[in-house]
């Protein structure tokens, strides 16, 4: 039987990332820190990948893959950078492989794959926006795979180019071109459409 | 420092100009549920036995050994012989096999060259054979007594 706990929720959000590493590695509290820890997490680590994927279902898949692996690896991580970046580079990794993997399933390039899922999500009951947010994702979804993560990381999650840098291991500098980039794309398909 | 304004400005006048709402949505209770079912998928993950995996070089091993010991099955099968002095067989064991050959699956061939190669003796009365002495008028006198010569005459 499911259990629903709102309180977990609030306790998540009061315990830094020290003290949730520091009771995730004492044994007896390992279930209920990482339990902590994913309340914590979840919906940034799910919005952002389902702004990459775009149907719930596969964002679904796609996050709980992310926690599971952050559960096997989280006893090596060396704490070299804030934890919600490592839990970042995981869960963008995760969603680049599941798009790469339904490209290969069906034998088409990558950029069909978005083309695929901008025409789904009309139809899409998960999705609640007008026209012109209908118009925006589907100018998002064409643009080029890493410049897609980089708008979304920046206009949707609004990280600093240096966490995305840490995230995606690229200068920041290149971070801002590619964002440049990718916002003149957009406005000139909207104008367009 | 960055805020908000500088972000808008980098987006551009359009992107400014719409709404940042999130339009997604996800099934009711979505996120009360995902812990859990996070942990289930983690703890279901580590009970799963390890499947048995045998090391290449254990298997190139085996593989060979295997090969190795068909080979030499199917190689002294069919070049295994036995001698007639190591097979006893009695006088009615051989007239069933002379009889029914088909039930015994008897190779000729490899009687027969077993059988010269073992350089049996002869028969004592072939060697006689060689020490009978005939003189000319025993022949003479045998072809009158057998022979018509009325035959002969018709013959040539």
């Amino acid at each position: 039987m499911r259990q629903r706990t709102n309180d977990s929720n609030s306790v998540s959000e009061e315990l830094s990332d020290k003290e949730l590493l520091e009771r995730f590695r004492n044994p007896d509290t390992r279930n209920y820190s990482f339990n902590l820890l994913i309340r914590k997490y979840q919906k940034k680590v799910y919005w952002h990948v389902r702004r990459l994927v775009i149907v719930h279902d596969d964002a679904d898949d796609v996050t709980q893959e992310t926690f599971v692996k952050v559960w096997k690896h989280l006893d090596s991580f060396k704490e070299q950078s804030q934890l919600f970046t490592w839990i970042y580079r995981i869960a963008t990794n995760e969603a680049i492989s599941f798009l790469r993997k339904k490209r290969t399933r069906f034998f088409i390039p990558m950029i069909q794959v978005e083309r695929k899922l901008a025409r789904t999500l009309k139809d899409d009951n998960f999705f609640n926006g007008d026209e012109i947010q209908l118009k925006l994702q589907q100018a998002i979804l064409k643009l080029p795979e890493k410049q897609r993560i980089v708008f979304n990381m920046k206009y949707y999650d609004e990280l600093k180019y240096e966490e995305m840098s840490e995230v995606l291991g690229t200068s920041v500098g290149a971070l801002k071109a590619s964002y440049h980039h990718a916002v003149k794309k957009i406005e000139e398909h909207i104008k367009t459409q | 420092m960055e805020t908000k304004n500088n972000i808008n400005e980098e987006a551009g006048n359009i992107l400014s100009g719409i709404n940042k709402e999130n339009f997604f949505s996800t099934p009711k209770d979505y996120f009360d549920y995902l812990p859990q079912e996070i942990s289930e998928k983690i703890h279901s993950s580590s009970r799963k036995k390890p499947s048995f995996v045998l090391k290449p070089s254990v298997a190139l091993a085996s593989f060979t050994t295997l090969c190795a010991a068909v080979f030499f099955l199917l190689y002294y099968s069919q070049t295994s012989i036995i001698s007639p002095q190591e097979l006893s067989l009695s006088d009615n064991d051989i007239q069933l096999i002379i009889e029914n050959p088909e039930k015994y699956n008897i190779n000729e061939t490899i009687i027969t060259d077993q059988y010269l190669s073992l350089n049996i003796q002869d028969d004592e009365n072939a060697n006689q054979l060689t020490e009978i002495n005939v003189s000319d008028d025993e022949i003479k006198n045998y072809i009158e007594d057998n022979t018509d010569i009325n035959t002969i005459i018709n013959n040539l």
